[in-house]
């Protein structure tokens, strides 16, 4: 299926630039220079994902958001200078999906847009076929009878550690383990202390399954206390 | 609540109300307590106490008639001008002319005078007294003795003066030691003294006059006279005592609006004050009495001219314009009042407070310019005056010695005003004020500099954080103002190395602009970071982390990094957990930072020593590796903002690394330094160690 997706934005050359990666994957684009304009182009056609600027000329793109959420629960993707943690609260608040700072990396647009349009599109009807053995969580759907991962629906192989370390914060979301609680749930040996070995396997489990691992979305590191999975 | 009678017009009309009804209410309340009596003894005359005037008229009357009585029976007559009053006095007596009726007995009981007529007791007589007078006779002859020296006897004879003029001459030695007859007592030799009650000379007698009137009237005198006028008084004196309560319950509720538009003008805020209002009020009250004294005196020769003349229209024409102008100073004086009670300092304009407090500031003014040592000196002498001259009189000793005390106390509290001011001045609070009203002028002036000061500080401090601040915002927006380009040129360098170009040249310079590009990024990030950190405008969560586990987590993340980098991490830290206060999220930041450090400037192939030990009360986290290049500028520059070693500069970073480093760790309340020798860098993290909670984290 083709998908129409609206790149808003006041600077034409960041529009042209997007319009050239998000064709080359397949995708229909149209585009706006202002927030008016988004709204008057999601009036006429029917879009399936926004990618949305936050400061621009005659409405901003959290205004414009807001407008858009009355009516339309398209995904919207906010792009931004802005990288203040108060601004993105703001923009996932007034109900942004996602949200990139700029300078951003057009691989990692490419992947949250494809992502988002998973979610939308596929996975909203899937929900009837889950199954007790399968493990949900926003993207992620571990089964555990089948051993098997995926993320937005897309298959990832894991090593047996990464796969009982994901199970092991699969089954508790929200809860956080230090790193001594999973060496000895997963290894199943007495902690020694001091080794990082959990560490290391924990981010190349995040490399595999999160699209920005230096900002994850699910296995979030809380800084001197350990890791968690957070409930999307 | 809103003020009537603001306009022009308004305040003529209810000052002329105010007049009237004052003026009114005056005489007939004045009429009505003259004839209070009247008014409720309801016509019974003989009962009133008005009866007693012409009564007391009578009586004074009677009171000659006894004198003359007895004058006659002393002297066995009397002169011809004495005779022609008593003649005069029977006959003005005489039933047939009044209605007075009197007895005059001796202590005897002996009838002295009477004029009742044939047939009349005074069992019968009304509104009766009985009053009794002791008179005396040749009290004043004794001031006519004197002594006369006797050349036989060597002695003094005393020479007693008699009635008929006629001296005895009485000698010393008559009668030793006792009093002769006109009261003189001698030893023989010399006249002791003076006794009145021995001299015979002198004669008394009590006289008891009973009077009273023959009711009912008969004959045409004072009380016929007194008495129509009571009853005609009593025809119309309901009405006039309603009249004065309606006018003076009127004048009250007239007089109250009167006192409260004193002063105020309709259009005009605040209060207005006319000439009257601002001369000195003790001037103002002088002046109002002298008016009032010869108003008054006025009045008086008004109201005898009435008394005197009957119904004449001029005198009652000036009673009414005497009664206006009185009246009407009243009022003025009422109306001033008011407007300096509302104006505030009642006694403050008066030219006694000023002349006394010109007066005190005069010596206030001699005390300010006395020397440091005179005036303790001198103030002490002054106690000690004070307390000489208090000492006699008893009483004043413990009110003197409290005022002291009070003073005393008054002076320590403004002392602990001024310390506890500078406290909060030194505890970072500069803007706050000391009070400096009524303060002793050393320490108000001492305190008023304090506050200066304090201001100045404040001052300071806030343009400071102002204008860094303004940094800090003007850092943020010119980052984000790049950030925007930056993102096409990333973009679009990305797209030039997909489009395919084949010539090596061109790829090498597309990889130069990807890396180029990729390190302005991380610049601009970074500076916006480190401005942050630096005006500590990030917020900090604070909560109870394991610093080991923080350092695991962080080798982790460069594990890869390290290995990259052919450099081998060697980590030393105690087997037991260590608990600070800090932000996860800044003091990964910190590591973070320190780790990046070494992976971009220490030298391949060498270790990196990572260090964590307890060590008085604080984690210390120590972190050394061997530079690749170079150090050759001293630690303490390392730490500032750009500065990196000088032959590190074409290496990718921005030289923010440690100065965001130690920005974040004071914020959360660490130290950060920074120890260089030789090519062996060194960077020393302590936090507070937390131990309140022993537990394990949470399970």
């Amino acid at each position: 299926m083709l998908y129409n997706i609206l790149i808003c934005d006041d600077d034409r050359d960041i529009v042209s630039a997007l319009d050239i990666y998000l064709t080359s994957d397949g995708y229909k684009t149209y585009h706006a220079y202002d927030g008016l304009e988004a709204l008057k182009i999601v009036e006429e056609r029917e879009i399936h994902l926004i990618l949305m600027d936050v400061m621009m000329p005659h409405m901003d793109g959290i205004r414009a958001t807001a407008k858009l959420r009355e009516s339309k629960n398209i995904p919207i993707i906010l792009l931004t200078a802005k990288s203040e943690d108060a601004d993105k609260i703001l923009g996932l608040n007034i109900g942004a999906d996602d949200y990139v700072t700029k300078p951003f990396n057009p691989i990692e647009v490419l992947a949250r847009v494809k992502s988002q349009l998973r979610r939308y599109t596929t996975l909203g009807g899937q929900r009837k076929e889950e199954t007790s053995r399968v493990l949900r969580n926003g993207g992620i759907a571990l089964d555990d009878a089948a051993k098997s991962v995926t993320v937005d629906g897309e298959g990832v192989s894991l090593t047996p550690i990464e796969y009982n370390i994901l199970l092991l914060l699969m089954k508790n979301p929200g809860r956080v383990f230090s790193t001594g609680q999973i060496y000895e749930l997963v290894w199943n040996d007495p902690s020694l202390g001091s080794e990082n070995t959990v560490a290391v396997h924990i981010r190349h489990l995040r490399e595999k399954i999160e699209i920005d691992p230096a900002n994850p979305r699910y296995i979030k590191v809380v800084w001197g206390l350990g890791y968690k999975m957070e409930k999307v | 609540m809103k003020i009537r009678f603001t306009s022009p017009q308004g305040r003529a009309a209810l000052t002329l109300l105010c007049l009237v009804t004052t003026a009114l209410a005056f005489w007939t309340g004045l009429f009505t307590m003259a004839q209070w009596d009247n008014l409720w003894s309801g016509g019974d005359y003989v009962h009133s106490y008005s009866i007693y005037a012409p009564m007391n008229r009578y009586a004074y009357m009677a009171d000659q008639v006894r004198d003359l009585c007895q004058a006659q029976l002393w002297q066995g007559g009397l002169t011809y001008t004495d005779q022609q009053r008593l003649g005069n006095l029977t006959k003005a007596l005489s039933p047939e002319r009044t209605n007075y009726r009197f007895e005059i007995h001796d202590q005897a009981g002996k009838l002295l005078y009477s004029n009742l007529p044939e047939g009349e007791s005074m069992d019968q007589v009304a509104a009766a007294q009985l009053s009794e007078y002791t008179l005396v006779q040749g009290d004043d002859l004794a001031q006519n003795d004197y002594s006369v020296y006797d050349e036989a006897s060597e002695l003094y004879d005393k020479m007693v003066y008699l009635a008929d003029g006629t001296y005895v001459r009485c000698k010393p030695a008559e009668q030793p030691g006792e009093y002769n007859s006109y009261g003189w007592r001698s030893d023989g030799e010399d006249w002791w003294d003076y006794e009145p009650a021995m001299d015979t000379r002198i004669r008394t007698v009590t006289l008891t006059t009973q009077d009273g009137v023959s009711w009912p009237l008969t004959a045409d005198d004072y009380f016929m006279e007194d008495y129509r006028d009571y009853m005609e008084f009593q025809q119309y004196l309901p009405a006039v005592a309603a009249a004065a309560v309606v006018t003076l319950t009127l004048s009250v509720a007239l007089l109250i609006p009167f006192c409260r538009s004193a002063g105020r003008r309709r259009g005009q805020d605040g209060l207005v004050l006319n000439w009257q209002d601002r001369v000195p009020l003790d001037l103002y009250l002088c002046l109002f009495v002298v008016l009032i004294t010869l108003l008054l005196a006025a009045g008086d020769s008004i109201t005898y001219s009435i008394n005197q003349g009957g119904q004449r229209p001029t005198a009652y024409v000036g009673l009414g314009v005497f009664t206006v102008a009185t009246d009407g100073l009243c009022l003025a004086l009422l109306h001033t009042l008011a407007v300096r009670c509302k104006a505030g300092g009642l006694f403050r304009n008066t030219v006694l407070w000023r002349l006394c407090a010109r007066v005190c500031r005069f010596f206030r003014e001699v005390a300010a310019n006395w020397s440091v040592i005179r005036r303790p000196v001198l103030t002490f002498l002054l106690y000690l005056l004070m307390t000489v001259i208090t000492i006699p009189t008893v009483v004043l000793v413990p009110v003197w010695q409290g005022v002291v005390l009070w003073l005393l106390c008054r002076w320590a509290r403004q002392w602990r005003a001024v310390r506890e001011g500078t406290a909060r001045i030194v505890g970072g609070e500069p803007d706050d004020k000391i009070d400096t009203a009524k303060m002793y002028r050393d320490l108000r002036e001492h305190a008023g500099q304090l506050n200066d000061l304090g201001s100045a500080i404040g001052n300071a401090v806030e343009e400071r954080l102002k204008s860094e601040r303004f940094k800090a915002e003007l850092i943020t927006n010119v980052s984000h103002d790049l950030k925007t380009p930056l993102t096409s040129i990333i973009n679009y360098v990305d797209l030039l190395k997909k489009t395919g170009v084949e010539d090596p040249k061109a790829l090498e310079y597309i990889e130069v602009l990807d890396r180029k590009s990729q390190r302005l990024k991380k610049l601009t990030e970074d500076l916006v970071e480190a401005s942050k950190a630096s005006t500590g405008a990030l917020t900090v969560n604070k909560e109870r982390l394991g610093f080991i586990q923080l350092l695991d987590q962080a080798l982790g993340e460069y594990e890869e990094k390290f290995e990259k980098s052919g450099l081998s991490p060697v980590c030393t830290a105690p087997d037991h957990e260590l608990y600070v206060e800090a932000d996860g999220r800044h003091l990964w930041r910190v590591i973070d930072n320190l780790l990046g450090n070494c992976v971009k400037y220490a030298m391949p192939g060498t270790r990196v020593y990572l260090d964590v030990k307890a060590w008085d009360g604080n984690v210390v986290l120590s972190v050394k590796n061997v530079s690749r290049e170079p150090l050759n500028i001293p630690a303490d520059r390392l730490m500032e903002r750009f500065v990196r070693g000088e032959e590190s500069r074409t290496t990718e970073g921005s030289g923010l690394g440690l100065s965001i480093a130690r920005s974040l760790t004071e914020l959360q309340g660490g130290t950060f330094r920074l120890d260089i020798d030789g090519d062996l860098f060194k960077a020393v993290v302590s936090f507070p160690e937390c131990r309140a909670l022993t537990a394990a984290p949470p399970l």
